[in-house]
């Protein structure tokens, strides 16, 4: 399972690269008065406009210092930016290595699963159906 | 998806015209009952509607198309009269197809049941005309049961001419084989001209067919129910022949005997004989046994796509006329040739030749964006050749003696607004048909004519267009308005009678006394209101006791291209239509007076409410410096919009946002600047309604 592995605020994160379209370098965000708080606002990709979802505020985690990536987030036709700090990879993992969320706790709903590397620990979020 | 899909949306959509055809022209019958032409006009798409529908094995819309035919042929042979109750009945019949189809398009099964009770009318109605029904109703139960048996298939044939059977003699003299082939095609075969084709192909491989049964053409064009015979002459044994015959497929039956002309003959003659003394007989059953063999097939299919596949979506194609295709297809070519004009020059590194190439460039594009705006269009005629049709039936059960007048209904908008002008459109007629126009003796007794006028008309004005929605009714009472709003809670203090009338946009408010099935069901004009508001419209009313009422609805030529001011607040860049606004005039905070009802500007001698959009939308400003006030109409009402900065006025193509922003309720869409920046569309009549909400 293809997954891409980004930063945000010293943790990272894992997300499905199926339910990603691409992947940019942050452009001017023209914020939404009024707006959820997680609407960060709108950007002009090639034309289009599109509405940009924060991550941190998202899931309820502190701001990073800076944003450098956004994943164009697809869903059937619809698309969507996320805004997270930074794209550091992308990985092949084993479907079987994610341990999955503890139902009992259910802490969070974004979270679906952790994958423990060598040298750190990734949380699998899945925001799709909280975005769309 | 099997090989009909493709034919599929081609047949919704003549299907589709063919209905409103048909209803037009009905329409039109009532009005002129002794008209052939129309009857004629009215056969001829009756006959195209049966037609398609049988190709694509729609037995239950066949069926029920054939026997509206059958009336129509009462029409024409004038054994039936043309009366209301008969147009209604056709009228129920081209709903009921219209059911069909949409059921047909979401892939669902149709069952005969669907049509039973519109068969049973129609056979009482040709039963009194005629004094007996051609057909049977089936029972319910029947849709289960195998297909009636089929006339047995024999090989006689019915039009043997005498030199064809000259020619077998001679043959058979000549020591060939004569045979007399009988054939049954498959209920279920699709191409049946085709399939006969290569039947006949690899039979005069081996032989001449010298007679055939329908006629050749016939055949080949597939215009015959399941049989056909022929005479074949051969060198081969019987046998031989069978084999050749049997290893086509799609076959379900076939005979191949010996040619005898003298029983051929006979048993033409006697056919014949039998045909002229009972001609109704033999043409009936044959009609009736050969009709439901298909109709299990066609069901099944439908059923087994249902399962795989989600609901259809609707037509979303648009006609374009092909001369606009044709300059489409011109502009686009000239831009390739100055593309590659200006790849060129930027090769040679030719400013001067760029510029020039670049200028023609945003011609074109500026052309191209003209056109497309203009492939958009649709004529309004898509939703007003409805209403006709409706405001008679509605006539009809409300006892009131009332005409439609349509004017100008080729007048364009884009498609957008134009397929969702309908709904509103409905709404409103149907309020004029009920409320406003009288019942004809209380018509009389004011001295008018019984007959109702509504009249509709549609026209540009601008960049925008004017439908108006007119009747001579009773029009609208603010006294009446005024004590409805009371019993109801509102409270109608001070308000001038133009106020009270406009209380029927209030939502929840229905002026009917007593709420019928027309109209009054809760959803009233304020519906109407918020959707015009929704395609950029606004509407207004005019009204007067005893005389009448007219709304005037403003629509915007176009969803996607405005004109608007570009302001500031804040630090963020807003867009306001420019159609609203009124004015722009500059003012300082000394100029607002606060009042107990809110913030005031005197603007004309009237004090109008400031809406303070930084407070509105929570944007952070600079206090006291100067500010503009974009003064807009809203709701017939002035109010003043505060910008810190005017930008200026541009056309913005307005871009769609997410339906959670939306919701907010604050903005039209979003634009894109020509430095990618990204600006907000202000939805003014929103903002200026909350602010008319908070003063309250």
């Amino acid at each position: 399972m293809q997954m891409i592995l980004f930063k945000l605020n010293q943790q990272f994160y894992l997300i499905s690269a199926a339910s990603v379209e691409e992947v940019i370098d942050t452009i001017e965000i023209t914020p939404v008065p009024l707006a959820a708080k997680w609407v960060k606002g709108l950007i002009n990709l090639r034309g289009a406009v599109m509405t940009v979802v924060g991550l941190s505020e998202l899931i309820g985690v502190p701001e990073s210092k800076e944003y450098k990536n956004i994943l164009i987030m697809k869903k059937d036709d619809k698309r969507k930016g996320l805004l997270i700090e930074e794209v550091s990879e992308i990985l092949d993992v084993d479907p079987e290595k994610v341990v999955l969320n503890d139902d009992a706790k259910e802490q969070n709903k974004y979270y679906s699963g952790i994958v423990s590397f060598p040298d750190k620990v990734a949380n699998v979020v899945d925001v799709t159906k909280m975005i769309f | 998806m099997d090989d009909n899909s493709a034919y599929r949306d081609l047949f919704f959509e003549e299907s589709e015209d063919n209905l409103q055809q048909l209803n037009d022209n009905v329409l039109e019958l009532e009005k002129e009952p002794d008209n052939i032409d129309l009857i004629n006009e009215i056969f001829r798409a009756a006959h195209t509607l049966k037609g398609s529908s049988a190709t694509m094995g729609y037995e239950v819309m066949t069926k029920l198309t054939h026997r509206m035919e059958d009336i129509f042929d009462l029409f024409k042979s004038g054994k039936l009269k043309v009366n209301g109750d008969h147009i209604s009945l056709i009228f129920k019949c081209l709903d009921r197809l219209s059911q069909l189809l949409d059921d047909l398009r979401d892939e669902k099964d149709l069952s005969e049941d669907q049509i039973k009770d519109l068969i049973d009318e129609l056979n009482k109605v040709e039963t009194s005309a005629t004094g007996k029904a051609a057909e049977t109703v089936p029972a319910a139960a029947e849709a289960d049961q195998p297909a009636a048996p089929k006339a047995e298939l024999t090989a006689t044939f019915s039009s043997l001419e005498d030199a064809d059977v000259d020619v077998a003699e001679k043959a058979k003299s000549g020591g060939q084989n004569v045979f007399t082939i009988a054939i049954r095609l498959d209920a279920e075969t699709l191409l049946k001209g085709p399939r006969v084709f290569l039947i006949m192909q690899k039979l005069e491989e081996e032989g001449d067919v010298i007679h055939t049964e329908p006629t050749a053409d016939l055949l080949e064009d597939g215009k015959f129910d399941t049989d056909f015979k022929l005479v074949f002459v051969t060198r081969e044994t019987q046998d031989d022949i069978k084999k050749n015959v049997e290893s086509n497929s799609e076959l379900e039956k076939a005979i191949v005997e010996p040619f005898d002309a003298k029983k051929a003959v006979a048993a033409q003659k006697e056919a014949e004989e039998a045909a002229e003394k009972q001609p109704a007989k033999t043409a009936a059953p044959k009609a009736a046994a050969a009709k439901p063999a298909p109709k299990k097939a066609a069901a099944k299919k439908p059923a087994a796509r249902a399962k795989s596949s989600h609901h259809n979506a609707r037509n979303q194609s648009i006609r374009v006329d092909l001369s606009r295709l044709d300059r489409f297809l011109n502009l686009v070519s000239e831009l390739v040739v100055y593309r590659n004009q200006m790849e060129d020059s930027s090769h040679r590194s030719d400013l001067e030749g760029i510029r020039d190439s670049l200028e023609q460039v945003s011609r074109l594009t500026s052309e191209l964006q003209d056109l497309v705006l203009r492939i958009r269009m649709q004529q309004v005629s898509v939703v007003f050749s409805r209403f006709p049709r409706m405001i008679r039936d509605l006539g009809r059960t409300l006892h009131k003696d009332m005409d439609l007048v349509v004017i100008g209904e080729d007048t364009e908008l884009d498609k957008t607004v134009v397929s969702e002008l309908g709904e509103p459109m409905i709404h409103m007629l149907r309020n004029s048909a009920d409320h406003g126009i009288e019942d004809p003796d209380t018509r009389e007794k004011l001295g008018k004519p019984r007959k109702g006028t509504i009249t509709l008309s549609a026209y540009q004005e601008g960049n925008r267009v004017i439908i108006t929605l007119e009747d001579d009714g009773k029009g609208i009472d603010p006294q009446v308005i005024k004590a409805s709003a009371e019993s109801k809670g509102i409270n109608t203090d001070g308000m001038s009678e133009d106020e009270l009338k406009h209380l029927i946009f209030h939502p929840g408010f229905s002026t009917a006394k007593k709420i019928t099935d027309i109209s009054g069901r809760g959803v009233g004009l304020d519906a109407v209101q918020s959707k015009i508001n929704e395609l950029g419209g606004s509407i207004e009313l005019r009204s007067q006791v005893n005389v009448g009422s007219k709304f005037i609805i403003k629509l915007p030529l176009t969803l996607s291209i405005i004109q608007a001011l570009m302001v500031k607040v804040g630090a963020g860049n807003f867009a306001i239509p420019l159609d609203v606004v009124e004015r722009v005039v500059m003012l300082h905070d000394e100029d607002i007076v606060p009042t107990a009802k809110g913030e005031v500007y005197r603007f004309q001698d009237t004090l109008i409410p400031i809406v303070r959009t930084d407070k509105l939308l929570n944007i952070k400003t600079k206090e006291g410096a100067k500010k503009f006030a974009i003064i807009v109409k809203s709701d017939q009402q002035y109010f003043g919009i505060l910008a810190d900065q005017l930008i200026g006025q541009k056309e913005i193509v307005i871009k769609k946002i997410d339906p959670v922003l939306q919701k907010i309720n604050r903005y039209q869409g979003a634009t894109i600047f020509d430095n990618g920046s990204i600006a907000l569309i202000l939805d003014v009549n929103a903002l200026c309604q909350t602010k008319k909400g908070t003063k309250s």
